[in-house]
């Protein structure tokens, strides 16, 4: 029993990085109306320069945070100039999309690979724990949970309340209609992109020290990413942070019973079921 | 299709037997059976994504899956892998029709990414349930002899090229022939538009399960080809990898042509090899060739190559007898001219959308042999209308009888082929095919095709062929568009493009056309012609319901009209009758109650 | 203050638009009329960038318009209510409104006061602010469409079939809204099949058939000519 409990509160902060991923995944579909496979990478990436702040400019954890969105950002913002913002309005611009971006996590991940390796790397986060109850959770962890939700309501105070979080909505109702009051629809897409993909940095190199990081984080991530964002619908904020953490959990209490590779196997499944099931998700509106 | 392509065929297959003779270095002729294998694996993808126009993620969930089968066959069972080697195919297949089938209710994206995450599925199972595959140590499969390589004078490495070569040919032909029948027809006009095909009868459900049933079982077989070359199937098969390699392949190569994935196979299996002294960036270089292709050269490699053939190939039907063979088509409704009761009975239809009720209670009849317009402003429904009964929307309320049978709710494609059917507003043609291509997939109704008379190319198969090109030459004719069957349908002056339209209904030999919009941006000559077409048409017996906003040609062209407004009738009758009538002037003028003095401004006007 | 020279508008091989030269001067309100296809949509929508032009000039205020990006377009002082209104479906009334303040740098109060005065104005949309704009009926999303474009206070409001499947009582609400804002000194394109209300609250009119401009005027005058019964009755 306090074993399933650990899990779940173990399972709980992996739920809240497939979230942040999420989001952003589901933010940019909505928005822009694409896929983007190199969403993965940039969760990688995020790590990636939390283990060269540490290891490279022995910085403190902290400072790897706003550093991992800046060089992340950096980056997003130009693939999308190069990958996504000519390609979207094409005919075929889905596809386009999806395979330039494709393209982008390749070069993103051998980039990676060949600057440090495949070996994994362990970060230093926030070291220490404390017990609650039967259940033992660390810093690290808590943070995670706690700047995740921080964020999650920055951003849904941002596409409620704020004039770009508008100008984002009115883009995903209608591109043209968002046109037509005067909105830069390529201006605000290229800054969501560029959010969405610092968000999913942020994930990684909050995630880096708990898990090690490796260059083949982005990868294993996209697919699950891919999964909530089906899960819970495509352009759904709610699906996308209920399904995240629903996943997480989902995970944790799974390797308690079955291998690592089964789990996976399973989760894939159900993304495959509810895509013949009911393919709008399940917070997604029906087409 | 190219005349000799079964001499150019045989001429490869001479050469594919030959050419192992002269390579003894095993080095070599494992390269070339890579490249081969890749070739076919790129082609699979190019079935799918290329022909058909999904995208393809997971292409490796066949691959594997041919490949772990015929090596269980063979260790399990303990007989030879060759024989294995054939059964392979089906799990392909199986898996294959199975995705096709769930393909209807995924779209571009939810498809790639379902491909993905099917190969990876398989990918865990497979290193997972180690006491049925051992994991990922993968199994161990025995160098098998091919039977006749004795016989023949080769090494085993030889006559495993030979066969190779030899699959890889007969894949390429068999396509080949697939491609020049109704079936790849079917499969190009599901690429460009689900709905025109829909509209022309074609079933494409059908036709999308064949599809990636037949590219499952290739990706199959290459796996299966692969295995005496690498020994031990392990799962990385299954993986991305491998999926990716197809895809790329066949975007480098160029999609939708039979050669592309040919040349893209050969490029991933030899470059690497040649760029062993760059091998860190190999992969990176194949990401930025992936970048520049999708943003500047979508066609691929093979557009590079840029002839007349590229946009012509699969127009022509290679049969001798196509100029002679009059097409036995009789006028249906020319036999049946005495018969009074209505071809199209539309009754009591009703419509809501989102809350707007878009239609209510509608009701008309369409005599056979009449031409029946529908009117109205802007709004009024017209489209609904015939959105309703030609099965693209279900009406809520009422009925849709044609020739006596209810068609309410059935498929576009079932109505299509019962005799109705329809053009669309925006003009929808396969316009990067030719006029003749476009004609031709429209001819689909004209005769069933099976599968195995399209891939051997009986003789029956040779005469229904001629008849559909027939059939094709005389619509082109009909249309005035026979000038034109060799030129791309998108360069086609705009009222050329909106006569292929119709001239792609006719194809489909309807009884009751269907016409949404037809004079939408033609100048007056040229809404003239039309007139004169559709009254020809008229005269030889068809039935046509015609929607349009110009007013001048649907009181020259209709022998009666019925005119809709906010969603219901609002008259109908002669031509003459509906342009006096006081409600239908103050619909489209607005405003104004119509006081008595009408018939005063009737008489300013000079007869036209 | 607005002047088209030879303006072209072409979708691929479709010209929609064969040249047209016309011209809206300051506080009038400008009628085009023509039967569905005729090319009065792709004019507007060629104004504002939606549409491909392919020739011609689009001086406003005596700046070159052809080139520029739509939102920049918008922030010279144009706005256009689109054909077929085009809300925001799951946006309340009130954010939809919002969508069309195109100055960022607006004060809070200001926007405030704006809101305010455009729900005096309208006020049937004062009574649903809050409600989703998708459940609104059609004549209640024109007059937001509406509403919404003139958030950004333009020099030029442009509207595109604002009649369209509306009943005849909504279309005389639209018809005295038109003269209303005449009133306040806002200049009015208006696009329109219904040739009477159009020509009844115009003060001149270009009639437009299969993209060429066949006869322009004063309203008054072309509300009594024969020749636009018959461009649209064929009669």
């Amino acid at each position: 029993m306090d074993m399933l409990a650990q899990q779940i509160v173990n399972g709980l902060s992996a739920g809240m990085a497939y979230a942040l991923v999420a989001l952003g995944l589901t933010l940019i579909f909505g928005i822009l109306h694409v896929i983007n496979f190199a969403h993965g990478e940039f969760f990688m990436l995020g790590g990636f320069v939390a283990v060269l702040a540490a290891k490279w400019l022995g910085l403190p954890y902290l400072f790897s945070l706003p550093l991992a969105v800046a060089v992340v950002g950096a980056a997003a913002w130009g693939v999308d100039r190069i990958a996504v913002r000519s390609l979207v309005q094409r005919r075929d611009g889905l596809s386009d999309v999806l395979l330039s971006t494709y393209a982008f996590s390749l070069l993103l991940y051998h980039g990676t690979l060949g600057i440090w390796g495949p070996a994994p790397a362990r970060v230093e986060g926030f070291e220490g724990s404390f017990d609650l109850g039967p259940v033992t959770l660390t810093n690290q962890r808590l943070f995670i949970l706690a700047f995740g939700a921080a964020l999650i309501a920055g951003l849904q105070v941002m596409l409620t309340r704020t004039r770009f979080g508008r100008q984002m909505r009115a883009m995903a109702q209608s591109r043209f209609a968002a046109q037509v009051v005067g909105i830069d629809v390529a201006g605000i897409g290229t800054r969501a992109y560029v959010l969405a993909a610092a968000v999913a940095a942020l994930a990684g190199a909050m995630l880096a020290p708990v898990i090690l990081f490796s260059p083949l984080m982005g990868s294993n991530t996209v697919i699950k990413a891919f999964v909530v964002v089906v899960l819970g619908g495509m352009g759904s904020v709610a699906g996308a942070v209920v399904c995240g953490i629903g996943l997480g959990v989902l995970e944790a209490l799974m390797s308690l019973y079955l291998s690592e590779g089964i789990a996976s196997a399973v989760i894939y499944s159900l993304l495959i079921a509810m895509l013949l099931v009911r393919p709008q998700g399940l917070f997604g509106k029906a087409a | 299709m190219p005349l000799g392509a079964s001499k150019i065929a045989a001429g490869c297959a001479l050469a594919a037997l030959a050419l192992p003779y002269a390579i003894t270095s095993p080095y070599y002729s494992g390269l070339l059976v890579y490249a081969a294998v890749l070739a076919m694996l790129a082609t699979s993808v190019n079935m799918v994504y290329g022909y058909l126009g999904f995208v393809t993620f997971g292409q490796a969930a066949f691959f594997g899956l041919g490949a772990y089968t015929a090596g269980l066959l063979t260790v399990k069972l303990g007989i030879s892998y060759w024989v294995a080697a054939p059964l392979a195919m089906l799990p392909g297949a199986a898996l294959g029709a199975l995705v096709g089938f769930a393909s209807l209710r995924l779209g571009g994206a939810y498809f790639a990414i379902a491909s993905l995450t099917a190969a990876e599925v398989l990918r865990l199972l497979a290193a997972n349930w180690v006491d049925f595959t051992r994991g990922p140590l993968g199994v161990l499969v025995p160098a098998a002899p091919l039977p006749f390589q004795e016989l023949l004078g080769l090494s085993m490495a030889q006559a495993y090229l030979a066969v190779v070569l030899l699959a890889l040919l007969a894949v390429v032909f068999a396509l080949h022939r697939l491609m020049a029948s109704p079936y790849g027809r079917a499969w190009l006009a599901i690429r460009e538009s689900q709905n025109l095909a829909e509209s022309l009868g074609i079933e494409t459900t059908r036709f999308r399960v064949v599809n990636v049933a037949l590219a499952g079982a290739v990706a199959a077989l290459a796996g299966v080809l692969l295995v005496p070359k690498i020994f031990v199937i392990t799962p990385d098969l299954f993986g991305p990898t491998f999926s990716a390699t197809g895809l790329l392949a066949v975007i480098l190569g160029g999609r939708g042509t039979l050669l592309g994935p040919l040349v893209g196979g050969a490029i991933f299996a030899v470059l690497p090899e040649v760029l062993r002294f760059v091998d860190e960036i190999r992969i990176a270089i194949f990401a930025v060739l992936l970048l520049v292709v999708v943003r500047t050269l979508p066609g691929g490699l093979m557009s590079l190559v840029k002839n007349r053939r590229t946009a012509r190939a699969y127009d022509q039907v290679d049969a001798p007898e196509a100029a002679l063979a009059p097409p036995q088509t009789p006028a249906p409704d020319v036999r049946r001219a005495g018969n009074p009761a209505p071809l199209l009975e539309v009754s009591n239809i009703s419509k809501a959308f989102r809350g707007l009720q878009a239609m209510r209670g509608l009701s008309f009849t369409l005599a056979q042999g009449e031409v029946l317009g529908l009117i109205g402003p802007n709004g009024a429904g017209k489209t609904t209308c015939l959105n309703l009964i030609s099965g693209f929307i279900t009406p809520d309320e009422g009925s849709v009888r044609f020739a006596g049978n209810d068609i309410g709710g059935s498929r576009p494609s079932v109505i299509a082929r019962s005799g109705l059917v329809r053009t669309f507003q925006q003009t929808t043609l396969f316009a990067d095919l030719t006029v003749r291509h476009n004609v031709l997939i429209a001819t689909h109704l004209a005769a069933t095709e099976w599968f195995a008379s399209a891939l051997l190319a009986t003789s029956s198969y040779a005469k229904r062929e001629a008849h559909r090109a027939a059939l094709a030459a005389k619509v082109l004719a009909t249309a005035g568009l026979a000038h034109r069957a060799d030129d791309k349908a998108g360069s086609l002056p705009y009222g050329e493009q909106r006569l292929l339209a119709i001239a792609l209904a006719l194809a489909a030999q309807p009884r009751l056309l269907l016409l949404d919009e037809p004079a939408a941006g033609l100048n007056h000559t040229e809404a003239m012609q039309l007139v004169a077409l559709l009254h020809k048409l008229r005269d030889q017996g068809l039935s046509i319901l015609i929607i349009d906003h110009n007013l001048k040609m649907m009181m020259a062209v209709s022998d009666r009209i019925v005119v809709l407004h906010h969603g219901e009738k609002l008259a109908e009758g002669p031509p003459a009758e509906v342009r006096a009538h006081p409600e239908v002037i103050q619909a489209y003028l607005g405003g104004r109650k119509v006081e008595s003095g009408e018939p005063a401004t009737e008489a300013r006007h000079a007869p036209a | 203050m607005l002047r088209l020279e030879g303006l072209q508008v072409a979708y691929g091989p479709v010209h929609a638009l064969r040249g047209l030269t016309m011209h809206v001067g300051r506080g009038e309100v400008v009628a085009l009329v023509g039967a569905n296809g005729a090319g009065k949509s792709s004019t507007l929508k060629g104004l504002l960038g939606l549409a491909p032009d392919t020739a011609g000039s689009i001086l406003f205020d005596g700046k070159e318009l052809r080139g520029l990006p739509t939102h920049a377009r918008v922030a010279c002082g144009l706005a256009l209510s689109p054909e077929g209104r085009h809300v925001f479906p799951d946006m309340s009334v009130l954010e939809n409104l919002e969508t069309g303040l195109i100055d960022a740098s607006t004060a809070m109060a200001v926007r405030h006061r704006r809101l305010a005065e455009m729900f005096e104005h309208f006020p049937h949309l004062a009574d649903r602010r809050a409600q989703a704009a998708g459940t609104l009926s059609g004549g209640e999303q024109q007059m937001l469409a509406i509403a919404r474009a003139l958030m950004s206070n333009p020099k030029l409001l442009m509207l595109d079939e604002p009649t369209l499947g509306l009943a005849p009582v909504i279309v005389g609400q639209i018809a005295a809204l038109i003269v209303r804002l005449r009133g306040v000194g806002i200049s009015v394109l208006v696009a329109e099949q219904n040739v009477e209300m159009t020509l009844s609250v115009s003060d001149r009119a270009y009639v437009l058939d299969s993209g060429e401009l066949v006869k322009e005027g004063p309203s008054a005058q072309l509300m009594r000519d024969p020749a636009i019964r018959q461009a649209y009755l064929g009669i």
